[in-house]
């Protein structure tokens, strides 16, 4: 009954172990499953008291006793002198404490286990130990060894297919970066000539302003001109021949026309005010001076023509006089008034020119 | 315990150390260190079974690894060295298999 429970329990690892005893070219003691059932027991109940520990697995030099019956290869089978020597005790203290032996076998072969694993655990100084400890630091100095080593040698250790793989998934990479940069310098050239754009329709913008400030008379202009000087002692000159003046001064070419202290605009009005003249509702003051920037002799000479405004001038009794100068400075402005009845027809082709 | 401290150990100094594996040790390395563990996994085994001896410990550790180094020096000799080192490893690996399994049944009875 003992046997064939024990045998129950330990037949499965019975084999491997004695192949790898094989395998290691052990001549090492196995006993018969009655035996080990026996051993297991003594060892439990004997607990970790050390007589019949380190021997259990010495070799022994006891001629094999082949057991071919039970499995076991003949040359594995010496039974160590321990085995022998124990299992009267173990099969006495079994008895004195009448506990059911199937029951208790599964437990004592545990209990065994972690028995002989505490027992190894203990700390012993012989030269076998500190030959297998040796040993073992080595493989740990291996292991460590080699795990860096793998992790160090990237490109070196690796196939000749493996290099192949790995420069095409480079060249894949190296070219899709390329793309990459392709596309972001197209989008980066793309974003500068908008820059250039609008830098240029800023500039392009400045000047139409600038024309558009001149025409407007918000902006004080400078240049080449004429001064026409008419001193009208009798108050001859009215408004109407005022603008006749102005009317010939744009005729020849002037720009920019300032009568006295107001600036002349697209929108300027003389009108008579008993014997004074306004213009643009400001009173002007005799003698008027036009300013003009435009074609020096071009202006003069349109002054100057018989029945010019000179010719006009002279038969009213008045004087004009025409002075030709290479920089006018027209310096008055005119306020633009917000217009109250005319709206500018939203155009997008022609931006800016609603003003 | 003493040779799984000496295992720890070895560990640490490993990394500490940092060192460079010679070029004639590169190719027997890997599987020395497998047989060597093939060995450690025989050797837990053995104490589970009640039979470990240092000096067949010894004896198998120093063993192992210098037949796992002197077939991978053969099957180089051969020309077929990498297939000799897989079906090394493959070997190595069944043993180490079929001894973790033997110790977990001892320890843990399943």
């Amino acid at each position: 009954m003992t046997g064939v429970g024990k045998g129950d329990d330990v037949k499965p690892s019975r084999l491997p172990r004695v192949r790898l005893s094989v395998l290691r070219g052990l001549r090492r003691g196995r006993d018969s499953r009655p035996e080990e059932a026996a051993r297991h027991r003594s060892v439990s109940s004997m607990g970790s008291a050390a007589a019949g520990a380190p021997s259990a697995g010495m070799p022994s030099t006891a001629p094999p006793r082949a057991v071919p019956e039970r499995g076991i290869v003949p040359t594995t089978g010496a039974i160590p002198r321990q085995s022998i020597a124990t299992p009267p005790a173990g099969a006495t203290a079994r008895s004195t404490v009448g506990e059911p032996v199937v029951a208790a076998g599964v437990e004592d072969s545990r209990d065994a286990t972690w028995r002989r694993l505490r027992r190894m655990g203990k700390p012993r100084m012989s030269r076998s130990n500190v030959l297998a400890t040796a040993l073992t630091l080595c493989l740990g100095f291996a292991i460590a060894t080699q795990i860096q080593q793998t992790q160090e040698t990237g490109l070196a250790s690796l196939r000749q297919d493996e290099l192949v793989r790995v420069l095409d998934d480079v060249n894949q990479r190296s070219s899709r970066l390329d793309q990459q940069v392709r596309e972001l310098e197209a989008q980066r050239d793309v974003l500068t000539s908008g820059a250039n754009t609008a830098a240029e329709a800023a500039t392009q913008a400045q000047k139409r302003l600038d024309q558009l400030s001149i025409l407007a008379g918000t902006a004080p202009a400078r240049g080449p001109g004429i001064a026409l000087t008419i001193s009208d002692p009798g108050g001859a000159v009215h408004g109407p021949v005022l603008l006749d003046v102005l009317q010939e001064l744009r005729d020849a070419g002037a720009e920019v026309v300032q009568v006295g202290a107001v600036r002349v605009v697209a929108g300027s009005f003389f009108t008579d005010a008993g014997s004074s003249v306004t213009l643009d509702g400001q009173p002007l003051s005799r003698p008027y001076v036009f300013l003009a920037i435009g074609d020096p002799k071009t202006m003069a000479s349109a002054m100057q023509i018989p029945g010019g405004i000179v010719d006009t001038a002279r038969r009213l009794g008045a004087n004009a006089v025409v002075e030709e100068r290479r920089i006018v400075e027209i310096t008055a402005l005119h306020t633009p008034k917000t217009p109250r009845y005319a709206q500018p027809v939203p155009d997008a082709g022609t931006p800016g020119g609603s003003s | 315990m003493i040779p799984a401290l000496g295992l720890l150990v070895g560990v640490v100094i490993g990394l500490l150390l940092h060192p460079t594996v010679p070029l004639w040790l590169q190719p027997y390395l890997p599987i020395a260190v497998i047989a060597a563990l093939d060995a450690v996994f025989g050797g837990v085994r053995a104490v589970l079974d009640g039979f470990f001896n240092d000096k067949v410990f010894v004896v198998s550790f120093l063993s192992n690894v210098l037949v796992a180094a002197f077939i991978v020096f053969l099957g180089d000799q051969l020309g077929v060295g990498s297939q000799l080192s897989t079906g090394v490893v493959v070997v190595l690996g069944i043993r180490i298999f079929s001894n973790v399994a033997a110790i977990r049944r001892h320890l843990f009875k399943a």
